[in-house]
C-alpha cells in the first residue's frame, strides 16, 4: 500500500466510525446498531489506557535507570506486578476509582481503563528500561560533551533510544489490551451497584450470554476490521520508521544490508498546513519543556543537587509505599484468616491442587505453542512465500481470541466432555504469539556471516539445527518462553472459566488457580479474601519458577549463547 | 595448471523494482599454487564475487567452473572479516565443524583438529570459547577451521581488516609462511581486500575492480621477489601503479 494513503485511510475510518456511532446509537445498547458506538467507546478506553501506560512506563523506567538504589526496589516490584493477572487488580480498581467517586459511572469507566492499563504497561516499562540501559557509553558521553541536558537530553538521546522497543511493545500491548478487553469492560456490571459500560467487550460478553451468535460474530468481525486498519495505518508505518533508530555496529557481510527508511514526509504529505501548525505545536512543546526545565533547575539549585532530590523522593515514596503495603497486608491477612476459619481449611487442599492443575495445563500449552511457533518462525525467515508469514502473523496476533472463547468451548465441549482440553487450547492462544515473535526476531538477527560460515562448511539438516540454529536462537527462546508463560498465567483467568452461550446455564469451568480467581472476582459481592489468597499463591508460584528455573537459563543465554557484533 | 575459471559472470539484483547491476561480465582464471588478490573500492562487488565462487550465492549470468580433475567434491573454504566463529562452540569444536559435516570419524577428526590447532599456535586454548580470545586469536581459529577441511581453494574476505595494525601484519606473515609450505592445503588462495599494500605484499596476481557496476579493470602480476620489503622503492612503486588503476 502506498505510504501517502495510509494516514488518510486512518482519519477517514475514524470519521466514519464517529459519524456512524453518533447517528446509529439510539439508546439500544445491545444490538447491531450499537456496534459502532461501542467500538468507539472501547477505542477511547484503549487509547486512554495506552497513553497512561506510555507515561507510566517512561517515568517508572527512568526512575529505575537513574538510581540504582531505586532499581533494587522497583525492579522486583515490576516483576511481581507483571505476573498479576488483570482480575487481580480488580479490587484495587474498585477501591481507588469507584469508591472515590461514590459509584458514579465515571468511576467505573476509570476502573475499566485502569484494568486495560494493567494489561498493557509492564512489558513496555521493561522494554524502555532495557533501551535506557543499553545506550552505548560513547553516545552518553558524546551527548554530555555537547552539553545535552534536561529536555534536550531526553529528546535527542533517551527517547530515540527507546523507539524500536517502544514501537514493538506498543504493538504487543495493544494486542494484550484487546485480549483482555472482555473482562476489563464487563467486570463493571458484575459487581452490585455497578453499571454496564458500553463497549465491544461488554457486547461480546452479553451477546454470548444471550446465545446471540450473529450479534457476537458481527461484533467480532468489526473488531477484526479495527485491528486490520490499525495495523496497516499505524503499526506498520511506525515499525518501519523505528528501524532508523536501531544502532547496529555489525559490519554487513557484503554491504548489501539495507535500512528500510520510512518516508515520514510522504506519510504526512496530505496535511496541507503541516509546516505551519507543526511548527506552532513543536514550538509550544519546546517552550513548555524549557519552562519545565528552568523550573527544574531552580528546584535543583534550591536543594543542592539532583542526586539529593532523588534520594528525598525515593525515601518519601518508600515510606508511603511501605505504609500502604503494611495496611494492605494487614487487611489481606485478617480477611484470609477469617476465610480460612469459615471454610474450615478446605482451601488448604484445594489451592495447591488448583495450582498444580493450572501449571500442568500451562506446560502442555507451552509445548503446543513451541511446536507451532518454531517451524513458523523458521519459515518466516525464508525468502519467497516465507515473507508473507510475518505481516499475517502480526494481524492474527492482534485479533483477540478471547472474544470467541465461548464459541470455541461450545463447539468443542461435546467432543471433549469437559473444559480441560478446550482450556489448554485457549491458554495456547495467550502464549503462542510471544514465542513466535521472539523466535522470529532471534532467527532474523543471526549475523549473515555466521549463516554463511555454516553453509560454507557444509552444515545441513540436523547438524545445522544442533550446532547453529538452536544455539543461535537460545537467548530468544528463553526470553520468548518467559514472556509466553507470563501471558499463559494471565490467560488462565479467561481459559479456566468460560461463559456458556446457552442462555440460562452456568459458565463452564475446570478446577484451577485461574478459575478460583474468576469465581472470587465474579462473585456478588466479590470474595476478596479468596481473590487475594489465590493471587498470592499464584504470584509466589510465578516468582519461585522464575528464580529457580528461568533465571538460570537466562544467565546461560546471556553468557555462552550471546552473539556479539564481531565474534 | 588451471584450477578455477570465472566465465562472463554477472549478478543483477532488483531493489524496490529497479534492477541493479552488481557485477558485469567478470572473467578470470586461478591456477594451482596461485595467490590471487581482488582489490577495488567499496561497492565494486568484490565480496559478492567471492561468495559466488564459494557457492554461497548464485550468479545471474555466466558461470564459475572448477577444473574437472578435482571431481565433483570441490572443497572451497572461507575466512571471514568478522571471523564468523560460533560463539557457543569451543575452539576445538569450531575447528572441527567442517569435518563433522563431512562425516569424518571421530578419531580422525580429533587428529586433524589437533594438528591445525598446533599449526596456528593455539595449543592451550582448545577448550576456550571465542569470547575469551583476542581478535588475532579468533582469526587463527578461523584459519585453522578453513585449513582443516583440506580445501582446494581458500577464499579470504578482508581477513585482516578487523584486526589492529600490528596483529594484522603478524598474521599476514604467518599466512604466507603456511602458504609456502607445500605439504599444507590449499591449492590456491583467493583474497578480497581494499588494502592495496596488503595485496601487493601477499599476492602473485592482483585483479583490479572498478565499481558500479563491478567490472575487472585489469590484471597485474606482482613480480617482486619474496619476502617482500614494504619499504623498498619497487614495492611502493607497484602500490602506486595499482592505485592509479583504481582512480
Amino acid at each position: 500500500m502506498k505510504t501517502a494513503v495510509r494516514l488518510p485511510i486512518l482519519f477517514l475510518s475514524l470519521a466514519i466510525l464517529i459519524a456512524s456511532a453518533v447517528t446509529s446509537n439510539q439508546g439500544q445498547l445491545i444490538s447491531l446498531y450499537a456496534i459502532p458506538y461501542d467500538a468507539l467507546r472501547s477505542l477511547i478506553r484503549m487509547t486512554a489506557a495506552y497513553i497512561a501506560s506510555v507515561l507510566f512506563s517512561f517515568a517508572y523506567a527512568y526512575a529505575m535507570y537513574a538510581n540504582r538504589y531505586a532499581e533494587r526496589i522497583l525492579h522486583p516490584i515490576l516483576d511481581i506486578l507483571q505476573s498479576v493477572p488483570i482480575l487481580g487488580f480488580f479490587p484495587f480498581a474498585i477501591l481507588i476509582f469507584v469508591r472515590a467517586v461514590n459509584g458514579n459511572e465515571i468511576g467505573w469507566e476509570f476502573a475499566s481503563i485502569f484494568l486495560i492499563f494493567t494489561s498493557m504497561t509492564w512489558n513496555m516499562t521493561f522494554g524502555i528500561f532495557d533501551s535506557f540501559a543499553s545506550i552505548p557509553e560513547d553516545l552518553k558521553q558524546t551527548s554530555k560533551l555537547y552539553g545535552l541536558t534536561g529536555w534536550r537530553r531526553f529528546r535527542d538521546l533517551y527517547f530515540p533510544s527507546t523507539i524500536p522497543k517502544l514501537v514493538y511493545n506498543s504493538m504487543m500491548s495493544w494486542a494484550a489490551g484487546w485480549y483482555f478487553l472482555v473482562p476489563a469492560e464487563y467486570i463493571a456490571s458484575v459487581v452490585k451497584g455497578g453499571t454496564m459500560l458500553p463497549g465491544m467487550g461488554s457486547m461480546l460478553y452479553i451477546s454470548a450470554q444471550r446465545g446471540d451468535i450473529s450479534l457476537m460474530a458481527s461484533t467480532f468481525a468489526f473488531l477484526i476490521l479495527i485491528v486490520v486498519i490499525m495495523d496497516v495505518t499505524v503499526w506498520r508505518p511506525l515499525n518501519l520508521w523505528s528501524e532508523k533508530y536501531k544502532y547496529e555496529y555489525t559490519p554487513g557481510a557484503s554491504g548489501t544490508q539495507q535500512i528500510n527508511q520510512f518516508p515520514m514526509r510522504r506519510y504526512f504529505q496530505w496535511i496541507p498546513v503541516r509546516s505551519g501548525s507543526g511548527k506552532a505545536i513543536s514550538g509550544a512543546v519546546r517552550r513548555g519543556a524549557e519552562k519545565f526545565n528552568t523550573a527544574g533547575h531552580k528546584i535543583t539549585a534550591f536543594y543542592g543537587n539532583t542526586r539529593r532530590i532523588w534520594k528525598y523522593i525515593f525515601v518519601a515514596a518508600g515510606i508511603i509505599a511501605a505504609g500502604g503495603a503494611i495496611a494492605v497486608a494487614f487487611e489481606a491477612a485478617s480477611s484470609i484468616y477469617s476465610l480460612l476459619i469459615v471454610s474450615g481449611g478446605v482451601y488448604a487442599t484445594v489451592l495447591p491442587l488448583a495450582l498444580g492443575l493450572s501449571l500442568a495445563r500451562l506446560v502442555i500449552a507451552y509445548f503446543i505453542s513451541l511446536g507451532i511457533s518454531l517451524p513458523l518462525a523458521i519459515a518466516s525467515a525464508r525468502r519467497g512465500s516465507g515473507r508473507l508469514i510475518m505481516p499475517i502473523a502480526e494481524i492474527v496476533a492482534s485479533v483477540p481470541a478471547t472474544a470467541v472463547f465461548p464459541i470455541i468451548v461450545f463447539s468443542l465441549i461435546g467432543i471433549t466432555h469437559g473444559l480441560n482440553i478446550p482450556a489448554i487450547l485457549l491458554i495456547t492462544t495467550g502464549m503462542v504469539w510471544y514465542l513466535f515473535f521472539n523466535l522470529a526476531a532471534g532467527i532474523r538477527t543471526i549475523p549473515s556471516e555466521i549463516i554463511e560460515a555454516a553453509r560454507n562448511y557444509g552444515l545441513r539438516g540436523r547438524l545445522y539445527a544442533k550446532r547453529v540454529l538452536l544455539p543461535a536462537i537460545f537467548p530468544s527462546l528463553v526470553t520468548g518462553s518467559i514472556t509466553a508463560f507470563g501471558g499463559g498465567w494471565n490467560a488462565l483467568i479467561v481459559s479456566e472459566y468460560v461463559q456458556s452461550i446457552t442462555p440460562g446455564t452456568r459458565p463452564y469451568s475446570v478446577l484451577g488457580i485461574g478459575e478460583l480467581i474468576d469465581r472470587a472476582a465474579y462473585a456478588s459481592p466479590p470474595n476478596t479474601p479468596l481473590l487475594i489468597l489465590s493471587l498470592f499463591v499464584m504470584i509466589i508460584a510465578v516468582i519461585v519458577i522464575n528464580r529457580l528455573f528461568w533465571k538460570k537459563l537466562q544467565i546461560l543465554a546471556e553468557g555462552k549463547y550471546r552473539i556479539e557484533g564481531v565474534s | 595448471m588451471e584450477l578455477l575459471r570465472v566465465k562472463n559472470l554477472s549478478k543483477k539484483l532488483v531493489v524496490k523494482g529497479t534492477p541493479f547491476m552488481i557485477l558485469d561480465n567478470i572473467s578470470f582464471e586461478v591456477k594451482e599454487r596461485d595467490f590471487v588478490c581482488i582489490v577495488g573500492p567499496s561497492g565494486s562487488g568484490k565480496s559478492s564475487l567471492l561468495r559466488m565462487i564459494a557457492r554461497l550465492d548464485m550468479p545471474t549470468g555466466g558461470a564459475v567452473e572448477f577444473s574437472e580433475d578435482l571431481g565433483k567434491d570441490v572443497v572451497v573454504s572461507m575466512i571471514f572479516q568478522s571471523f564468523a566463529l560460533f560463539p557457543w562452540l569451543t575452539v576445538t569444536e569450531n575447528v572441527a565443524i567442517g569435518l563433522e559435516a563431512m562425516n569424518v570419524v571421530r578419531e580422525e577428526r580429533q587428529r586433524i583438529v589437533k594438528r591445525y590447532i598446533d599449526i596456528v599456535g593455539l595449543n592451550g586454548f582448545e577448550d576456550a570459547y571465542p569470547k575469551e580470545l583476542s581478535g588475532g586469536m579468533k582469526q587463527r581459529v578461523g584459519i585453522a577451521r578453513s585449513l582443516a577441511v583440506d580445501p582446494d581453494l581458500l577464499c579470504m574476505d578482508e581477513p585482516f581488516s578487523a584486526l589492529d595494525v600490528l596483529t594484522a601484519q603478524g598474521l599476514r606473515d604467518e599466512v604466507l609462511m603456511l602458504w609456502q609450505q607445500s605439504d599444507l592445503p590449499p591449492s590456491a588462495v583467493l583474497m578480497v581486500t581494499h588494502n592495496l599494500e596488503e595485496a601487493v605484499y601477499m599476492a602473485d596476481r592482483i585483479i583490479v575492480m572498478t565499481p558500479r557496476p563491478g567490472k575487472v579493470s585489469c590484471e597485474m602480476t606482482v613480480d617482486i621477489p619474496r619476502p617482500r620489503d614494504r619499504k623498498s622503492p619497487e614495492f611502493l612503486d607497484f602500490v602506486d601503479q595499482v592505485f592509479s588503476k583504481i582512480v
